[in-house]
């Protein structure tokens, strides 16, 4: 097989409108994006040292370990914000010892104190 | 003249050739292949039917311009006279030389292996390999899909776990995994060498419907009765089979001959990397003896500070793995380091996600290593084993 010229090629693609119109939306949008200031702003951040500036502040232990866990968070962030929406009314004290023997909330106070332990750490 | 020879255009080769062209040294590559594969795409083609052409390019594609690219197979090297001869005769001298060969598969250790290969495939030894066991799995209707091995040392720990879990995952969706039985057959203890992994990864295969053998490591194969038969006197019937060949280092001559270890591999300082009683010379990736595990990761990272040592600094190699075990939706990664077992890594749909990302940054990360170095760095020290020993 004789390999083809890519001049060639290219000549041949050009003849496709799919093509020419996606490069017609192509240069649209790189000229808004110019016009923006946007391009200068990516053009900046291209750099070695910003991206490795960029990189070690994102891609952190603590960022890595809040992103494996956004799906519990957020359902727990989501349970308390309703809770947070119910009507409550004051309780007696008597009635905060006998709801200690509510098993979730005997769970809430478990993890409670753990996330105090963590922050005692950090 | 300076000229640094590389010795294969694998993940190891690639990334250190194109470094080295990136900081203006002459390079010359010498590879046997004209294409390269993405070696992890063989379980996605012989478990989920991609296509191949989604995990391999043209070598020369892959090589920056500075990069001399010579096709031809390395027969031999000679460590004192800085030589290294080509299969076809030709010679070629270095001042620094880079072996990348990664590691020789041998199918002919296990008495009826090769057969089994020709009439299944695999998903170790090739893309046509693992199409053919594409064509394989998706015609199985009933019986035993085996995946086992014939050594415990091979590339990629988690490679079998993997395979498992990707053709537990089809045959579910096919409504099949009822009535074929997926059977991962482990030559190690627990269901992972590690057993901090192990005890994550077992539950996992269980709800994901893989049956398991421990302590079964392959003497055998009876290609027309389906049967495998183990080292430790087990045996196993099979519809459908893939077994992982024993690994050596590449097939050449090395003088001296003392370079080598029993099963071939370079004998290499771990840190430094240079073969041992040579400074001149390095071997990074599968070819090595470095003592962990045989992955793209540990290339990349060891051509890296091949790459640094070259240029004056005293970069040291501390055998990072990040092997990701990637199961339906989730993945979970094994990370270690030298000195370091692996931490507990819990299945997450987040992991599978930076697998999915890693996955996509592979060919441009051979090509313009440089530019992926910093985000990698950043992923690599916030994930140290030191720093999440606790697990993550
Ligand atoms: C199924 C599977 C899944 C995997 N999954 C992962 C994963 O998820 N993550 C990960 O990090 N790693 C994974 N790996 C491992 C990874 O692919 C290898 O560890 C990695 O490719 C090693 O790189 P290397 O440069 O040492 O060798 P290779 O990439 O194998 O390159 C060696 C090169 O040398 C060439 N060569 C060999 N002999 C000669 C010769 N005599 N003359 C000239 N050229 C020669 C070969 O053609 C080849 O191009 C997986 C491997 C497999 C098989």
């Amino acid at each position: 097989m004789q390999a083809r010229d890519p001049l060639e090629m290219l000549i041949e693609e050009l003849g496709d409108p799919e093509l020419q119109e996606s490069l017609e939306k192509m240069v649209k949008l790189v000229k808004a994006l110019n016009r923006s200031g946007l391009l200068d702003v990516l053009l900046a951040m291209a750099d070695e040292e910003v991206v490795a500036r960029l990189s070690s502040m994102l891609v952190t232990t603590g960022t890595m370990k809040l992103a494996d866990n956004i799906e519990e968070l957020t359902r727990a962030a989501g349970e308390v914000a309703q809770a947070l929406s119910e009507p409550v009314e004051p309780v007696p004290l008597s009635e905060l010892v006998s709801s200690l023997r509510d098993p979730e909330v005997l769970r809430g106070l478990a993890r409670l104190l753990k996330v105090l332990k963590a922050l005692g750490r950090a | 003249m300076e000229r640094i020879l590389v010795l294969g255009a694998g993940t190891g080769g690639l990334v250190a050739a194109n470094l080295l062209a990136s900081h203006g040294y002459p390079v010359t590559l010498i590879e046997k292949r004209e294409t390269h594969l993405f070696q992890p795409g063989m379980l996605w083609i012989a478990f989920q039917g991609h296509n191949p052409s989604r995990y391999t390019r043209p070598v020369k594609e892959l090589v920056r311009p500075g990069v001399e690219l010579v096709h031809g197979e390395v027969a031999g090297i000679d460590l004192g006279d800085r030589l290294v001869r080509l299969a076809d005769g030709r010679t070629f001298t270095y001042t620094t030389l880079i072996i990348a060969l990664g590691a020789h598969l041998d199918y002919d250790a296990t008495p009826g292996h090769r057969e089994l290969v020709e009439r299944y495939g695999d998903f170790y030894s090739g893309a046509s390999a693992a199409e053919k066991m594409w064509s394989h799995l998706r015609e199985l209707t009933s019986g035993r899909l085996v995946i086992a091995a014939a050594d415990p040392l091979y590339k990629c720990p988690p490679a079998p776990h993997k395979a498992a879990f990707l053709a537990a995952y089809t045959l579910k969706r096919m409504g099949r995994l009822g009535s074929v039985e997926v059977h991962l057959a482990l030559p190690f203890l627990h269901e992972y060498p590690s057993e901090v992994v192990a005890r994550i990864v077992a539950p996992k295969l269980e709800d994901d419907g893989v049956r398991v053998s421990t302590l079964f490591t392959v003497e055998s194969i009876d290609v027309r009765e389906g049967k495998i038969y183990s080292l430790e006197g087990e045996e196993l019937d099979f519809s459908l089979a893939a077994v992982i060949p024993a690994h050596r280092g590449p097939m050449i001559r090395v003088e001296p001959g003392e370079v080598l270890d029993e099963d071939g591999f370079i004998k290499v300082d771990k840190y430094r990397l240079n073969v041992e009683g040579y400074d001149d010379a390095y071997a990074i990736g599968d070819s090595s003896n470095a003592p962990t595990s045989k992955t793209g990761v540990t290339a990349h990272l060891g051509a890296e500070v091949v790459v640094d040592r070259i240029m004056g600094y005293d970069s040291r190699f501390n055998g990072r793995t990040n092997c990701p075990i990637v199961a339906d939706g989730t993945a979970s990664f094994v990370i270690s380091s030298y000195g370091h077992p692996p931490v507990p890594v819990k299945f997450t749909r987040f992991k599978r996600m930076l697998e999915d990302l890693f996955i996509a940054s592979y060919w441009s990360s051979l090509k313009y290593p440089e530019r992926w170095a910093p985000i990698f760095r950043a992923y690599f020290n916030a994930t140290d084993p030191r720093v999440i020993s606790g697990g993550w």
